[in-house]
């Protein structure tokens, strides 16, 4: 009897949880159902994860850790050598050094007589994990005992510093430009798009003609010009905030104009009327009752903005008016791939656009995913 | 009923709202002059259009740009001070727009419920966050007496705690019927149907014991039967937490349900005001005559609706004189068309604006015959 009672109150239940489905998990549901945004999901979780948080860590190198190996290519994981046998633990071949006779240019071969195990958490340089911890263990690396086992998953640059580690440490930067600059430019963008429209009048006028102002100007040309007037006698890191700013109060023009739409007609509506009538000042009105109702529309621009702030810096760096070495960034990485030389003496260089590809794409595949999830209209 | 007395709680006299627009001037309040007591329900009716949301808007002071407000809105504020009651007069018109003091008004003495429960409720919050957000913001609870200074009893007060607020939320929500309040309070208005929000509305609208309670129309979006619950809500509510109702309507029949005095409005102005029952019983001016005789009766098949001829005037180009002449049935030519008619006590504690009885009326045997005919 129990039971026959108990299955009815059970699908009760799942009923009343059922009705407060809220907006967010209804998103959650439908986002979960795509799987290549999913997908992208892991992919950035990973490359923050490696990157922006712990690349002290996955890099076998510190990013100034300089190599007799200059220009070295890349030497691969193996895990069957050259006679054929077979080891479950991957190793890495030796690299001897060469002078080519008719170039008399330096090149590195495989020595395929050395063998150099990889190992996972190896004690190696010592660091601070997130500047705080000291910590000597990496993810991997050779055997700290032999100072002669070096891995260089992606090749070695021109002083000698491993390709891979540096692109790890690249990537703290980059990322988290295009984080900082979103989120600067979010905060400029929905400020003043929400005043814009909330207020109209002569602050929508001046807001308006600004952001006119802003995309009437060649973006490219004023990223130069903007880009040299950084003084070179800055310090790495303020030139990294300057960039990053840059970036943001340029592109927030766009933005601006969604949201003072969404805002326009937001106060229109009777809530607002609403909310004022029981005493909310315009500062609530704007921040509790009409920016929350934008927020599904301002998360997709921002998740679709991020790839394209990371694409800037690089472009911005790669040209040299953005960050500059010994910063080390994605754009800056790719400096060293600006001539036709190094890239037919050392193409592991262009190593670096893969990561930054796949960065990218995972994003803009975030991106669709969210929007596809948060449009209320969409199937 | 221009005097002030003990139990009047918002005078408002010779209110005017204009609005200069491209097309010209509308004055969509014309000389407003009425008196809502405390505890009671003061009913407003008439036309869309004649001015009634703009009054209560003004009672706020939310008259929306380019509006400009002129004439008296007087709150008699009235709060306990060392034993002894004192009422604080506040010019609600002169007080800054966005200032502090209007805000703590609005929500806190004067709150309002609206037409639309669809649209009133903001889509981002839930049931109990609005109520929440109205507590925190109007609600203080006194924690202990912290002494006298010469003839304040000062109270230590402090704001509600969210867990606090929550309570009253759910507390709220079941004082208006909302079944399943303990799991409604988190409901978003989009999961709620029409008569649910418009409770949530009034729940909000309680949660701070305001003093007077504006309803704009507020069944006017629901279907009859809902309706009636939310009626009967706001008077059992009212006899409970004893604060005065400013009711807006245009049906008669919700008025002579809700109301204990009545203001009929026409084009901006008041045309007749007095108790319930007795304009109910014997209505002076034609406007309103001709209103209670549109009501159809239920059970009388009647050939053709009443209905009252003509439309109301165009806001840009007023009729002379009397601005209900053209649609008049007891029009005097030669005397409507050209004089204003002043509001005059038609009877005891009730008021018509007519010139059928303005005192001033030449005693000639035609005024007769049309007053016999009244």
């Amino acid at each position: 009897m129990t039971d026959a009672v108990a299955i009815p109150m059970e699908e009760k239940k799942k009923d009343a949880v059922k009705i407060s489905q809220s907006y967010w998990s209804l998103v959650w549901w439908k986002f979960k159902r795509n799987r290549l945004a999913v997908v992208a999901a892991f992919i950035l979780a990973g490359y923050y994860i490696t990157c922006l948080i712990f690349p002290e860590f996955f890099a076998p190198y510190s990013k100034g850790l300089e190599s007799d190996y200059i220009e070295a290519r890349p030497t691969y994981p193996h895990f069957v050598d050259a006679a054929g046998s077979f080891s479950l633990r991957p190793f890495v071949y030796g690299l001897d050094e060469e002078i080519d006779v008719a170039t008399r240019s330096r090149k590195f071969v495989v020595n395929e007589s050395v063998k150099y195990p990889l190992y996972f958490f190896v004690e190696g340089e010592p660091y601070k994990l997130l500047g705080l911890i000291p910590a000597k263990t990496h993810f991997f690396g050779t055997d700290p005992a032999n100072p002669d086992a070096k891995v260089f998953l992606l090749g070695t640059d021109r002083l000698g510093r491993d390709q891979f580690s540096r692109i790890l440490f690249g990537g703290r930067i980059s990322l988290f430009i295009g984080l900082f600059s979103v989120a600067v430019f979010l905060f400029v963008g929905v400020t003043l798009g929400a005043a814009s429209g909330y207020y109209g009048g002569a602050t929508d006028i001046v807001v308006m003609r600004i952001t006119e102002l802003l995309s009437a100007f060649p973006q490219e040309p004023l990223f130069l010009a903007l880009g040299a007037a950084v003084p070179v006698s800055w310090p790495s890191t303020r030139v990294f905030f300057m960039v990053t700013i840059l970036l943001a109060l340029i592109q927030w023009g766009g933005l601006a104009r969604q949201v003072r739409g969404l805002v326009l007609s937001g106060r229109e509506e009777q809530y607002v009327l609403a909310a004022r009538s029981f005493g909310a000042s315009d500062r609530r009105i704007i921040f509790n009752h009409l920016i929350p109702a934008t927020m599904s529309h301002v998360i997709v621009i921002a998740t679709l903005k991020i790839p394209g702030m990371i694409l800037l810096e690089t472009a911005l760096s790669f040209l040299g008016l953005g960050l500059v070495p010994p910063t080390v960034s994605w754009g800056t990485l790719l400096q060293n791939a600006n001539t036709v030389r190094s890239i037919s003496a050392a193409p592991w260089y262009l190593f670096v656009t893969p990561f930054i590809l796949f960065a990218i794409l995972a994003y803009n595949l975030l991106g669709d995913g969210l929007r596809d999830a948060m449009d209320p209209y969409s199937k | 009923m221009s005097e002030i007395t003990d139990d009047v709680l918002v005078s408002i006299r010779n209110l005017r709202i204009r609005f200069d627009v491209r097309d010209g001037i509308v004055n969509a309040v014309d000389g407003a002059n009425f008196t809502i007591r405390r505890g009671k329900t003061l009913g407003v009716i008439g036309e869309s259009g004649c001015g009634k949301s703009m009054t209560a808007k003004a009672i706020m002071n939310m008259v929306p740009k380019p509006g400009v407000m002129t004439g008296e809105v007087t709150l008699y504020k009235r709060h306990v001070e060392n034993g002894s009651q004192v009422v604080e007069e506040i010019r609600i018109d002169q007080l800054d727009k966005d200032g502090e003091e209007i805000r703590n008004i609005r929500g806190g003495v004067i709150t309002m419920i609206f037409q639309e429960p669809m649209s009133s409720l903001t889509p981002v919050f839930t049931a109990g966050l609005h109520i929440m957000e109205a507590v925190k913001l109007h609600r203080f609870l006194p924690i202990e007496s912290i002494g006298d200074t010469m003839t304040r009893n000062i109270q230590k007060k402090r704001e509600v705690s969210p867990e606090e607020a929550r309570e009253i939320a759910i507390d709220m929500l079941q004082k208006v019927g909302l079944p399943n309040a303990a799991q409604r309070v988190d409901s978003y208005p989009h999961q709620l149907s029409g008569g649910q929000r418009q409770r949530v509305m009034i729940a909000i609208a309680l949660s701070t014991h305001p003093e007077l309670l504006i309803a704009d129309e507020p069944t006017t979006a629901l279907d009859v039967s809902i309706e009636a619950q939310i009626l009967d809500l706001m008077r059992e509510l009212q006899e409970t937490v004893d604060m005065a109702i400013l009711f807006i309507t245009h049906n008669m029949g919700v008025i002579a349900e809700m109301a204990d005095e009545m203001v009929v409005m026409y084009m901006g102005k008041e045309v007749e005001e007095g108790s319930v029952v007795d304009i109910f019983e014997n209505p002076k001016h034609p406007y309103t005559r001709l209103l209670l005789a549109s009501i159809p009766e239920i059970g009388e098949k009647k050939r053709e609706l009443a209905t009252i001829k003509g439309m109301t005037p165009s806001p840009f180009n007023l009729p002379t004189g009397c601005v209900f002449h053209p649609r008049c049935p007891d029009f005097m030519p030669g005397k409507c068309d050209v004089v204003k008619p002043l509001l005059a006590t038609v009877a005891k504690n009730q008021n018509a604006r007519c010139l059928m009885y303005d005192p001033c009326w030449p005693n000639t045997a035609e005024a007769q015959a049309v007053k016999a005919k009244a």
